[in-house]
Formats: structure tokens, sequence, C-alpha cells
């Protein structure tokens, strides 16, 4: 909103220079957020918190300084000229209110032989440089009377009225208008609005209807000011996607004590421009004025709760600034708000008022105590886990040397399908198409990552992680419509991992491409790291794969399943070249992606560590070499070792893998590092060359399996 | 010619080995080290004088053979020597060639991963205020009318409550489902903690929200919040000043200087908004802070009776609330421009952050 310096000064004295009393402003809660200076005048450009309508004008500034600075504050004379004009008898003007909810009070005027011409052009400049386009003198007054006191104004033609009449009410089906605008509108059921006998003449706080405007040839008009309820305004300035200067002070509600003064200011004020002569006196229809509220304040509780020594009688003194009448005594006021302030209703907002004009900066800094409280045996820390979780998980996979990225909660139908995904929820209102599902995967989001990066050549290969909140189809049955917790029950934090690329030939680098192993690697490290035990493996094959609800269908067979005490904990597998393609990336590029839910791994408790004493002897390492049938898994041959080594074989780790021209066609070799121990006892050769000999007989026969 | 001494002769050839030895000790080069082969073993070197001696008929048959046996040994004593040193010379060349004599070569780096800025940023937030007793809690995305409006005293035709202004709301699928949406700031988890929690407690609870914005260069319809809130008997809104105040020098340094505006939220009452001096100008207007060298940070104020009593917390309860955007904070503090880089995610810029 812009004020005029030198129309404050029409209200109160100033001896601040416009840009100190900015600052006095903005300090004290009406934020200056422009000072600007043409042609010896101040132009304010101010943002006003939708809780102080009252400050929406000239007189509700001038007011406002004049209690931040302490000034006196001389009002205009238009409260005695209206005590002159309600002594009239009303002309016979029907006005009825029908719809009592929506309006609380109509005030109009009936002006005779007005002479509709330009605005003399002090009045237009004044307009121009607070924004407003100059129309007509009648139309010009109206908007400065708005300016000035807050309180909007509508003149209509009165020839133009059919039956003479004004009744405000609800829409009916099917009415329409031609608002001012020219925009001829259907007006959805519920509007509030200005009709005469036949049918709607304007937008009730909105918007003035364009047949009855007022033009050239007006003679006779009728100034209405009213007072509507800012809940009808609001919901039809967002029906109807229309508003105004006047909508916007209505939506956060009027002086209703300003409603007959503004009307009575406006006629003067036309007719000192345009001449005319105002027909009988004011018609009053509705609630004449507000009911008054009583707020309690205890001085003491104010001073305690802002922390600020501001004296029971400084109190006092402030809130009478604002205009309140404060009765009682040090120990209570009762403090009752003037007609403007209708945002004032409990303490805490006297309190408000009295920090602001003490000023919030002087008031004391502290920490606040730790306070005492008892610890009972029900007493709890307060605890949640997740943060602390996620913190660890983070920084695992940040040591296992993948970059943390984050992407958009909300895609596209498109971005999904590309995806091989189907949406889970949709968005009501959502502002475009690219953002109307909510994510039913991390994938869509890390694969975009991923081209992207591809395309802009930042890297050849990198590895990619993310933590979020995925949104999965909600099952109709069965599921609670809310957790304790949570609103949706179908939200899940989940992790995703990308690995892609290979790594060009650099310096002290390995040069190779990621593989399904490195992100089973990772997921290993992570379960290992968190303690949540290993997840158990299964092997999706394309038939798996290929099923309809397979919630990794756009993984390439084989790709491995993970589960964590039967439950499923996720997945991880090369993604489809289909689906890179889609992406614009391309085929050839090796990309593994895993996705894990994390609502498992929170609620899998941490396996309690203990600590294992350290062995007195150094185990004894042998390393076995064998030839195998290539159909046989690497699981299998484990397993094998395993059983025959024990009880002496502690640990045995395949070290090498080889298949290709070195060996016999349709075989494999493997190596592992065996490693015997047999606690604190030395071992002896024997021993050992008796389990290594087990070990491979078992092999032999199991497997036909021969030492390379 | 006087009468040769055989005598005199192994005196000089003495002298031709220990100055070769002495000649070698300071060659450090392999050219040095040619140079002395060729002025000892060479056709014209030194020691060839005295192979022409035995040619030229003065000596007496025993004493050739005695100068004979002498000379022999001689050349291989120098020819050993010159080996020697060529040797030793060559072994320090190739091992200076090699990697771990040569400390200019790069450093071979570790492969380690970096955390998102916004993750950083967050944390480094958190930390703040856990070090002044403030407990970590976090909440979910989606949430309920009552949680991020009715109970923080929004009441139904507020602007922010309708729909196609400010909050985006999940399709029903079901006519008999409650109205859901994604929540437009982390508060509703104020009220979600409050429900099950008696006071006194200071939590602070980071998250992503989202808000129907259309994406520019300072505006994304996702973005991340933390909130704070701190509820025990006799708080004071110079305690949330205090709080903050902690926070901010901690986060930008022990000059950082706060302003206190009066301000309005519903949730609040008294409000503020509060401005950091400018960190780039301090405070004296520059192009980030539009001339003004305050920079808008973040809303709070004391909780306003309305949200405890829809908690069922007694009247007269007393607690101070704060919120603040990190993608903001991190902007400023790292003088980003545009808030799209967070979420395109490109290496270059992630790459940046420690």
């Amino acid at each position: 909103m812009k004020i005029l310096f030198s129309w404050l000064k029409e209200f109160i004295e100033i001896s601040l220079h416009p840009e100190a009393l900015a600052e006095r402003l903005t300090l004290s809660g009406a934020e200056v957020t422009g000072l600007t200076q043409a042609d010896g005048d101040w132009v304010f450009e101010l943002e006003i918190t939708p809780n102080r309508p009252d400050l929406l004008s000239h007189l509700g500034m001038a007011r406002e300084i004049a209690a931040i600075l302490g000034r006196p504050f001389r009002p205009t004379k238009t409260a005695r000229e209206n005590v002159s004009l309600m002594n009239q008898p009303p002309p016979s003007f029907p006005v009825v209110i029908e719809d009592t909810q929506g309006c609380a009070r109509y005030v109009g005027i009936v002006m005779e032989r007005v002479r509709v011409g330009e605005s003399p052009p002090e009045m237009a400049r004044r307009l121009i440089r607070l924004g407003v386009r100059p129309v007509n003198n009648v139309v010009d007054v109206t908007n400065l009377c708005l300016l000035e006191l807050g309180q909007p104004l509508h003149a209509f033609d009165l020839d133009r009225l059919e039956g003479r009449s004004i009744r405000v009410r609800t829409a009916g089906a099917k009415e329409t208008l031609v608002t001012l605008d020219g925009v001829s509108r259907a007006l959805p059921p519920d509007t509030l609005v200005i009709a005469d006998a036949k049918r709607p003449v304007a937008l009730a706080g909105i918007m003035g209807g364009r047949d009855t405007e007022i033009s050239s040839k007006t003679k006779r008009i009728f100034l209405e000011s009213a007072c509507f309820h800012p809940d009808r305004i609001r919901r039809t300035v967002r029906l109807t996607k229309l508003s105004s200067d006047s909508s916007y002070r209505f939506e956060r509600g009027v002086d209703l004590q300003m409603v007959p003064m503004a009307a009575v200011r406006a006629a003067r004020w036309i007719q000192k421009v345009a001449g005319g002569k105002i027909e009988g006196g004011l018609i009053n229809v509705g609630e004449p004025s507000p009911v008054r509220r009583r707020i309690p304040l205890r001085p003491k509780q104010a001073q305690s709760l802002l922390g600020m020594r501001i004296y029971p009688a400084q109190q006092r003194r402030y809130l009478e600034r604002l205009g309140c009448r404060v009765t009682g005594t040090q120990q209570g006021y009762r403090v009752e708000p003037p007609s403007w302030r209708s945002d004032l209703k409990i303490p805490e907002d006297l309190y408000e008022e009295l920090a602001r004009l003490w000023g919030y900066d002087r008031c004391p800094t502290s920490l606040p105590p730790v306070p005492r409280q008892e610890i009972s045996s029900r007493w709890q820390p307060v605890e949640d886990h997740w943060p602390v979780l996620q913190t660890q998980i983070r920084r695992l996979l940040v040591a296992a040397g993948a970059q943390e990225i984050m992407t958009y909660t909300l895609l596209s139908q498109e971005g999904l399908s590309r995806c091989r995904l189907a949406p889970s929820r949709r968005i009501a209102n959502p502002l475009s198409r690219e953002q109307e599902c909510l994510r039913p995967s991390l994938l869509p989001g890390a694969l975009e990552v991923a081209a992207r990066n591809l395309h802009r050549k930042t890297a050849a290969h990198f590895q990619f992680f993310e933590l979020g909140h995925l949104y999965e189809r909600e099952k109709v049955s069965g599921e609670p419509s809310a957790l304790p917790d949570r609103a949706l029950p179908f939200e899940k934090r989940t992790l995703s991992v990308l690995a892609a690329g290979v790594p060009l030939p650099a310096w002290g680098g390995t040069p190779k491409g990621p593989s399904i192993l490195y992100l089973k690697g990772i997921i290993q490290f992570l379960c290992e790291r968190l303690r949540i035990g290993l997840p158990r493996e299964e092997i999706l094959g394309e038939k798996e794969i290929q099923k309809n609800d397979c919630p990794c269908s756009y993984l390439l067979a084989p790709a491995v399943q993970f589960r964590l005490d039967d439950q499923l904990l996720g997945w991880t597998g090369r993604v489809d070249p289909k689906v890179l393609s889609a992406h614009e990336i391309p085929e050839e590029i090796p990309l593994i992606y895993a996705e894990l839910n994390l609502e498992l791994i929170i609620k899998t408790p941490a396996v309690p560590l203990k600590v294992q004493p350290l062995a007195k002897v150094a185990p004894v390492l042998r390393d076995l070499a064998i030839l195998v049938p290539a159909e046989i898994l690497h699981e299998a041959i484990l397993q094998a070792i395993q059983t025959a080594g024990r009880p002496l074989l502690k640990e045995a780790t395949l070290f090498d893998f080889y298949q290709g021209p070195q060996v016999p066609p349709g075989e494999k070799s493997l190596a592992f590092r065996l490693e015997f121990s047999a606690g604190d006892r030395t071992l002896t050769e024997e021993e050992v060359a008796a389990a290594f000999r087990k070990i491979l007989d078992s092999l032999g026969s199991r497997f036909n399996a021969s030492i390379r | 010619m006087e009468p040769l001494e055989i005598g005199r002769i192994e005196q000089e050839l003495e002298k031709l080995l220990s100055d070769t030895a002495q000649a070698l000790s300071k060659a450090d080069q392999p050219v040095a080290v040619e140079e002395i082969r060729v002025k000892t073993l060479g056709r014209r070197g030194g020691l060839n004088q005295f192979f022409n001696l035995l040619g030229q008929g003065v000596l007496t048959a025993e004493e050739k053979g005695r100068l004979g046996q002498k000379l022999n040994a001689v050349k291989q004593k120098l020819e050993q020597a010159i080996q020697e040193r060529q040797k030793k010379l060559d072994k320090t060349a190739g091992a200076r060639a090699s990697v771990s004599e040569d400390p200019t070569l790069p450093g071979i780096l570790p492969q380690g991963g970096r955390l998102h800025p916004i993750s950083q940023t967050i944390l480094e937030i958190l930390t703040i205020f856990q070090e002044i007793g403030f407990s970590v809690v976090e909440g979910f995305e989606g949430e309920t009318e009552f949680h991020n409006f009715d109970a923080l005293n929004i009441p139904p035709e507020h602007p922010s409550r309708t729909e196609s202004f400010d909050t985006f709301y999940l399709a029903k699928e079901r006519d008999a489902e409650p109205s859901r949406l994604l929540r437009s700031h982390t508060s509703p988890m104020q009220i979600r903690f409050m429900q099950g929690r008696q006071p006194p407690f200071r939590i602070v609870v980071p998250g992503r929200v989202f808000r129907p914005d259309a994406v520019d260069a300072s505006h994304c319809f996702q973005f991340h919040q933390i909130e704070g809130l701190a509820v025990a008997p006799g708080l004071t809104f110079g305690d949330l000043k205090g709080v903050l105040t902690v926070w901010a020098r901690g986060m930008f340094g022990s000059q950082t200087r706060l302003r206190f505006r009066p301000h309005y939220f519903p949730f609040t009452e008294p409000s503020a908004e509060v401005d950091l001096a400018c960190i780039f100008c301090a405070g004296k207007g520059c192009r980030v802070c539009g001339q003004k060298g305050w920079l808008e940070i973040l809303g709070c104020g004391t909780v306003h009776p309305a949200v405890f009593k829809a908690v069922g917390y007694p009247v007269g309860t007393i607690g101070f609330a704060f919120g603040m955007g990190v993608e903001r904070i991190a902007m400023l503090k790292f003088g980003i421009e545009d808030i799209r880089l967070f979420f395109e995610n490109d290496l270059r810029f992630l790459q940046q952050f420690p």
C-alpha cells in the first residue's frame, strides 16, 4: 500500500525526516518496503499485515504514527458533519438487507444535479501518485475517500437503478453481471450482490456493474458505504478471481463506525468538486455500532511474559494512545479497544501492542534456564530415534563414496511411465501437470539427475543417494486411515542409491564400472554398520520382474531382492536399458539402482553390541582355488565350505573369480581365503591340513570341484 | 730421455688411481663419469701413456713384465671404479623417476561422498540448537487440515487455507476420505508433539514443506523449514530473542546482529519477524539486501493461547516458537542466487560443498 507524506501531515505534525519515520514504522510493525521522493513529496510503500486493516488508509496510518510517536492526532471535521446529516430525515429510497449475515451495515446518500467531469488537477495528481487511475470527479472522490479513510465506497447512477431501491442479497441461480471491467460474469452461488428491484448491479464489496456506472450523462447518484462480511467477500474473490482495492479492505474487515462518516465525507467532497445537492439525510440500515469488547489486562503478567519492565501506568498510557478505553486498577485493567481495532481480542494481543510501542529492540535478550522438573517414574526424555538414525545413514553412504541428492516429491505422470511406474496418489490442485503425482519411487528423480549430469558431462561416473518420503498406493481395505504419527499411512521413508557410468582413466583410480555387486556391497555395509543383521537375498528373475504387481519392473533380470526377517527391505539391479533410453541415457552406460524401505530399518532394533574377546593366537591362513562347473552359484559353494570347515574354519572370503580362456569351457575358477583358528591354542600343521582336505573332499563330491 | 725409474712410474699410477677416485666421487652426472673414463682409459687417456712405454724398448724384459702386470691391475681397478660410480648414478636417477621419490606427483584422493548442501545446512542449524538444550524430532509431509491449520489458529476462511492459493491438497480416491494435504509449514509437528507430551520441553523440527508457487530463481513448490518450540513456565519474549541471537551468532559469526520487528502470524502473539544485519555489506546496504542493510530470515513469537487450547494444555501455558527456511539461509550463507540449483543436483554445484 502507498502512503503520501504530505497527506499524512494533514492529520498529524511530523518533525521526523521521512527516512527516520520509515525506520520507526518498520520497527513498530508497519513494514516500509520502499520510500521514494517525487515532486517534493515522499511516497511510502508499506506492507500491512492481514490483522491490521485499520492501517490501510492515510487516516489509519496517521493515527498509528501518532500512537507510536506519542503525538496528538487531529481527525478531520467529518465527525461533526456526520451529526448534522444524521439528524435529517432520509429520502424515500428503500434499502433492504436481505442477507444480514453478509452485510452488517449499509449506508446510502442520494445526490442530485451532480455535474460529472474531470477532477481538479491536484486530485488527479494525488491519485496517480498513489497508483490509481483518475476516472471522473465522482469516482475519484470515492477512491480518494478509500485512500484517506480506508472505507470503500461506490457511486451508482441512480437513474439507472430500476425501481429506485437497493437490496443486499445472495445471487440467484444463473444470474450474471457485467462488471466495470467489461467482463460478463456468471455469479457463483452464495455470492453477495447489490441489486436493484430487478437485477444485480454490483458484486458487493468487490466491483460495481457497468450498467449503473457513473458516466458523463449522470445527473443523480446513489452513494454506497457499507460493511460486508470478510469471509463472504474472500470466498467470492477466490471463486471469481476478481479483486480490487475495495475487496482487499473488506476481506480484512472495515471499521463499522467509519461507514457513515466516509459516506458523508464523500458526499461533501463531491459537492465541492461536482456540485449537486444532498437529498434528505443519511439512509442507514443495519447494526448501528459494533459490540464493544472488554479485555482484562494484568500488567504484572504482561511484564513477565514479555520480559520488559513496562510499568502499569506506562502500559495504560500506551493503550490509551492507541485509542483504547482503560478502566480498573494497576492490579487489573479492563481494556476496551477502539472500533477500528477488531484484531484486539485477548490479553496476548494487548501484550504485543505494549511490546511494539515500548520497542522490541529494547527488550532484554536472555537465554532461558533449563527448567527444573520432577523426574518421576513416568518421565521420559524427548527422543525421536529417526533424526539420529537418518544422519547415521547419510554419513555411512558418504563414507561409501556416494553423493547425496534431493529431488522433487511431485512428478508428472509421464515421468512415472518412463520408469514403468503407475501413479499412486495425485494432487487435487496441482500447479501444472509436471507436478501432478506424488512420487511412488525415488527412481524418476534419480534418473533425471543422472541424465542431467551425463548430458552436461559433469562426470563420467557417479554414485548418488537420496533419503526421501515416497507415497505408495493406498490399500483400500485393512490399512488404517491414519497412524498415530502420520496422516498418510502410505507415506514411506525410503533410501535410494544409484551408481552409473564407467570412470575415465584417472590418477590412482580403478577403471571399473559399477555392477549389481557394487550396490549389494553398499547395502551389506549399511546393514552391518547399523547392526540390523545381514539381509537375506533372493534372485528376481525375468518372471518375477514381469509380474503385474512387481514394484521394480524397471530393473533388468536378474536382480536381487533383500529381506529382513521375511519383510521386504528393497531391491537392487541394473536399470533396463529401455528405461534409460526413455531418459536419453545411452543404453550402454551401466546404471545400477537400489531402493530400500527405511520404515523397516527404523523398526528393526539394532543388535546390542557385545565385544568379543580378542584371540591370543594369530589364525592360520590358507588359499583355496578351485574349478567348478559354471552353473554352480557362489552362495552354494560358500555354504559347503563353511559347513565342511567346522569347527576350525572361522572365515572364508572370496578373493578371485575367473571365467574365460584360462579355464576349461563350462567351468569357472573361484579362489577363497580361509582362516583357521582354535581360539587360544596354536593349531598344528596336521590339524589345518585335515580341515583343508575335508573342505576339498566336500567340494569335490558335491560340485565335482577340482583344485586349481 | 731420462732413464725411467720404475718406482716413480708406480707412484704416478697410484696418484692416477687416487685422483680418479676423488674425481669420481664428485661426479654426480653420468656425463661427468664418461669424461673421467675418456681422460683415464681413453685412447689418449692417462693410462695409455704408460702402456706406450712398454713398446718403446726402454725397459728391460724384467721391468716390462713388472710394469705390465701393474698397468693391468690399475686398468682393472679404474674400470671397476668407473662402472660402480655409473651404476650408482643410474640407480639414483631411476629411483628419482619412480613414484615414491617424486612427491610433486598428484595425491591419490580417497573416494569420499558428500552430503547435499541442504542436509549440511540443516545439520549445522540443528547442532547449534541442540547445544542450547533443544531436542530434534521429525514429522511427516502428509498432514490433516486439523494439524496444518485448525489447531494452529488458522480458521477455515483464512487465505492460506483456500486451496488455490497456498496449499497442495491430495486428490481423494473415495468420497469418505478425509481431506488431506502436503504440509505448508513444519508447524503441524508442534501440534503432534504436544498432543503426546507435557511440558517443559524444547524441540526443533526439520522437514520438507510444500506451497503451490511457480518455480523461479527464488521460489520453488517444495523447500525445507526448521521449526522450533519451547514450552516451560516463566519463558519470556526476551528468552526467544536470546535463543535466536545465540543461534544466529553460531551460524553467521559472533559479530552477527539481529533485528526483531512486530509481525503477524495466526499461531503466535506477540509475533515478530527477524532480520539479519546484511552479512555481505555489514548493514551498509548492498545489492543482496536491496540497499536496506537487513535480510529477513525468520518468523517467531509467543505461542498463541488458542494453539495450547487445541492440544488441551491448561490456560496460562507459556511457550515460544520460530520457523526458518533452510534454502533461504543456505542461499544467504553461501551466496547462492538460484533456489533451483538445490534440486537440479548438478555435480558441479554439489561438489563445491565440503
